[in-house]
């Protein structure tokens, strides 16, 4: 069985060899080939070939586009900055306010260099590696885009206190994600990954959730024919999983926060989503080979009945320093734990 | 229920202006100088807690943060030429650091201790922390930073304040979630000290303030 029909199998709630093993190693490419941060996330081919090297390392089941958010905020006119061992982050902002971020010219997905990267970076990484796994991409939802041309801040203060300007701007980031969407689909996605930062409970309130921001999503991704996952954002979107579950096209979301209750996520998402469990991402150097290897059993085995799991990593990527033996005690403990 | 579930129940979802109220009819049934100590430390205080062990969110504290500013705002309109004005704190975000909550919270609990404060907001470059000092008469800088990449752009300050001679004068005081992981680092980036959390920022300000007006180094 291959990796991609480990995962589209797991979608359907079928029988597969194995659990899908979704872990996030879009940067950890760059380690396994030798390349520079600066150069990878700068040239499509070498995020190809890193992403193939993940491949073949740790067996992964699917593979994503650069999360590169930041780089979503640089064709909105933010300045990056690169580092050695994280991904580039925002240096400086397009606009500081919302009123201003109305002004502000939306990027073309045709011609804007940041966009042609990580187009490029899917289209490649589909070639080599879609026959063998299921490879998606990953964008900002609507609610996420402003925060990345004007920041957390200002972005909060509107969606609290400046709620006469919020229909026009969802108005054109909902347009811009249902194009851009689009057009990673047309790359060679065969699914959509919807970030998660202002969906999740350490960013949001429910009552953000139920009014603003789940109408939004509704309208988004009703016009995306193809399946969506959400992202947790690195927060917990278990408080908020009755309200996504019911979103157009939405077939899996998040919910690896160490600490959610998977129960209580599967009680929340009913019986015919795919659930994403697993250990914090961002934190996996940190924790012992042997230490990971129990974590994850242990996480298979309250899973065992469930059909509809697959085990990942939440939050962000993984870091670099992040030994190799540590991301494979996952697919051992995901190996041993055998058919479903 | 006492004022303070009133107001976390108002930030919950985010009643900025009921929060507001609450305080303002607070306000006429106690003492003037009861608010700061009995009501907003208080309320910040648990705020912080709450925010950092993941009880509420973002959208919550940031309430939270507004709605005491408008409260202390209100205050200061009301005692222009309050005697018991400390002196004026420049305070902002160094340079490419764009998360402004710590720097809103430590703003209020400066305000209600009496401080005045000169907020620069984020991003704010090395030369236009240490020209507003200079004009307001401040002998504190504080910089709020969140990650370790731009914690390395405070360095930037403490050039521009040694290169002027100012170092007597002028105390850096350094804050935010890097500083906590990474206590060091104050040292590192030039800093003449820390507070572990937004509500211990008044004593520390304190203190560098009576340090820089004896004219001492660190």
């Amino acid at each position: 069985m291959t990796g991609k029909e480990r995962f589209i199998l797991t979608l359907q709630g079928k029988a597969v060899d194995r659990r899908p093993f979704v872990p996030i190693l879009c940067m950890y490419g760059a380690k396994l080939i030798g390349v520079t941060l600066d150069r990878y996330y700068r040239e499509p081919a070498l995020y190809a070939a890193g992403q193939a090297a993940v491949v073949e390392r740790f067996s992964v089941d699917a593979l994503i586009s650069p999360l590169f958010y930041s780089g979503e905020g640089e064709a909105f006119g933010s300045k990056l900055r690169f580092h050695e061992f994280m991904p580039p982050n925002i240096k400086k902002m397009a606009v500081s306010s919302a009123k201003d971020y109305i002004k502000l010219g939306f990027p073309d997905i045709e011609t804007n260099p940041t966009l042609a990267y990580m187009r490029q970076s899917l289209r490649m990484t589909a070639k080599r590696c879609g026959n063998d796994v299921s490879v998606g991409g990953i964008l900002s939802n609507p609610v996420d885009l402003p925060s990345l041309a004007m920041g957390i801040d200002g972005w909060i203060d509107a969606l609290l206190f400046q709620k006469e300007l919020l229909n026009e701007i969802f108005e054109r980031t909902v347009e811009f994600f249902v194009s851009w969407g689009r057009a990673l689909l047309s790359e060679g996605a065969t699914f959509l990954v919807s970030s998660g930062g202002f969906l999740n409970s350490t960013t949001v309130t429910q009552e953000m959730v139920e009014n603003t921001i789940s109408p939004v999503l509704k309208k988004a991704y009703a016009a995306i024919n193809a399946p969506i996952v959400i992202h947790d954002g690195g927060g917990s979107i278990l408080p908020f999983l009755d309200v996504y579950k019911g979103l157009p096209n939405v077939v899996a979301l998040y919910s690896a926060s160490p600490k959610d209750n998977l129960q209580e996520a599967r009680r929340l998402v009913g019986c015919d989503n795919t659930l994403v469990g697993g250990l914090d991402g961002p934190t996996l150097d940190k924790l012992g080979r042997e230490d990971i290897y129990n974590r994850c059993r242990a996480i298979l085995e309250d899973r065992k009945d469930d059909r509809f799991f697959m085990l990942g990593t939440s939050g962000p990527d993984i870091p670099l320093s992040t030994p190799p033996e540590n991301i494979l005690a996952m697919l051992q403990a995901v190996t041993e734990a055998g058919c479903m | 229920m006492d004022i303070l579930h009133l107001l976390m129940d108002k930030i919950k979802n985010g009643d900025r202006d009921g929060g507001f109220t609450i305080i303002e009819e607070w306000k006429n049934e106690h003492p003037q100088e009861d608010v700061s100590l009995v009501l907003l430390e208080p309320f910040l205080l648990k705020v912080g807690i709450l925010w950092q062990s993941g009880q509420i969110s973002l959208a919550q504290s940031y309430t939270a943060t507004k709605i005491v500013e408008d409260v202390v705002d209100r205050l200061i309109e009301r005692r222009a030429d309050d005697a018991n004005n400390k002196g004026t704190v420049v305070i902002g975000n160094v340079e490419e650091d764009f998360h402004g909550l710590g720097r809103r919270m430590v703003s209020s609990f400066l305000k209600a201790n009496n401080w005045e404060v000169r907020n620069l907001g984020n991003d704010v470059a090395a030369e236009d922390f240490v020209d507003a000092a200079v004009e307001a008469g401040a002998h504190v800088i504080a910089v709020s930073n969140m990650m370790y990449t731009t914690a390395q752009n405070i360095i930037k300050i403490r050039h521009v304040i040694d290169e002027r001679e100012l170092g007597s004068k002028i105390k850096l005081a350094v804050g935010g979630a890097v500083f906590r992981l990474r206590p060091e680092l104050v040292s590192e980036v030039g800093g003449d000290g820390t507070a572990i959390s937004a509500m211990e920022a008044p004593k520390l300000i304190e203190s560098l303030w009576s340090l820089a007006e004896r004219g001492e180094w660190q």
